[in-house]
């Protein structure tokens, strides 16, 4: 029987894919579109100079950055919680059946 | 009296009424209070002018609404795009992506948080519109305090 055959189970593999993913995910894409304040930097240059403006945009990617690392120990639950299922269903199956 | 005596003190009389329009002018410009401020030759960021175009504060705020939205559908294509059914097979699997939902609705709402930097926006502007009401309105005065103040004089020969 192959993984996609089975009604219930864990497939290792699959489970690191699958966290290799989310991270691609989350911590990649998700988190260079954060970074990426480009578009409010244009709009601000365009229409307003000075200190406050230079500080309006520190303070927005300071906020950014902390978006990102907020985000990274969300990642980092879910790949535990992941993680923890997969190791049940392991020990699970380890348990079902003893040596008689 | 000579006639000398008389110049000198027709004279005299002269000076004394420019030194009292001297004096009423210095004690006009003594009731100006100025503004204090420091003596900035350039902004402290290195520019020659500060400002703010009134119209470029809806651009800005459109501006992080739009990078909000961005993030947002980022965050929206981690439980379109990616499945665990190659990873978990029975009703866990199902329950993994309820609960990667609930982690991605947690950082959409967190995300949602920027947009305060539009409020923020919104604040500044109406407080350079206030700064610049203030200003003008102590300018007024001051230019009304002076002009009250102004005497000219005029020949009497």
């Amino acid at each position: 029987m192959d993984f996609q055959g089975a009604s219930y189970g864990v497939d290792i593999m699959g489970i690191n894919n699958y966290i290799n993913d989310l991270n691609t995910a989350i911590l990649t894409n998700v988190s260079s579109t954060i970074r990426d304040c480009s578009e409010v930097e244009a709009a601000v240059k365009a229409g307003w100079v000075g200190q406050s403006a230079d500080q309006f945009l520190l303070n927005l990617n300071k906020a950014a950055d902390q978006m990102c690392d907020t985000l990274k120990e969300l990642q980092k639950t879910f790949e535990a919680e992941i993680k923890g299922i997969k190791d049940q269903m392991m020990d699970f199956d380890d348990a079902l059946v003893e040596e008689e | 009296m000579g006639l000398i005596d008389k110049v000198r003190l027709g004279l005299g009389k002269a000076v004394d009424a420019v030194n009292n329009l001297k004096d009423k002018f210095t004690a006009a410009i003594g009731k100006v209070q100025g503004f204090v401020g420091s003596c900035f030759e350039v902004a402290r960021n290195g520019s020659t002018f500060t400002g703010i175009n009134y119209d470029s504060i809806d651009k800005i705020r459109g501006s992080i609404r739009t990078y909000v939205t961005k993030i947002q559908n980022e965050l929206a294509k981690i439980n379109s795009d990616l499945s665990p059914d190659k990873a978990l097979k029975g009703d866990i699997a199902p329950a993994a992506s309820a609960y990667v939902k609930a982690v991605t609705d947690v950082a959409d709402a967190y995300v949602s948080a920027l947009l305060a930097y539009s409020d923020k926006m919104y604040e500044y502007g109406e407080a350079f519109k206030k700064n610049d009401a203030s200003l003008t309105s102590n300018v007024k005065d001051e230019a009304s305090a002076l002009a009250s103040s102004a005497e000219k004089y005029t020949e009497k020969y």
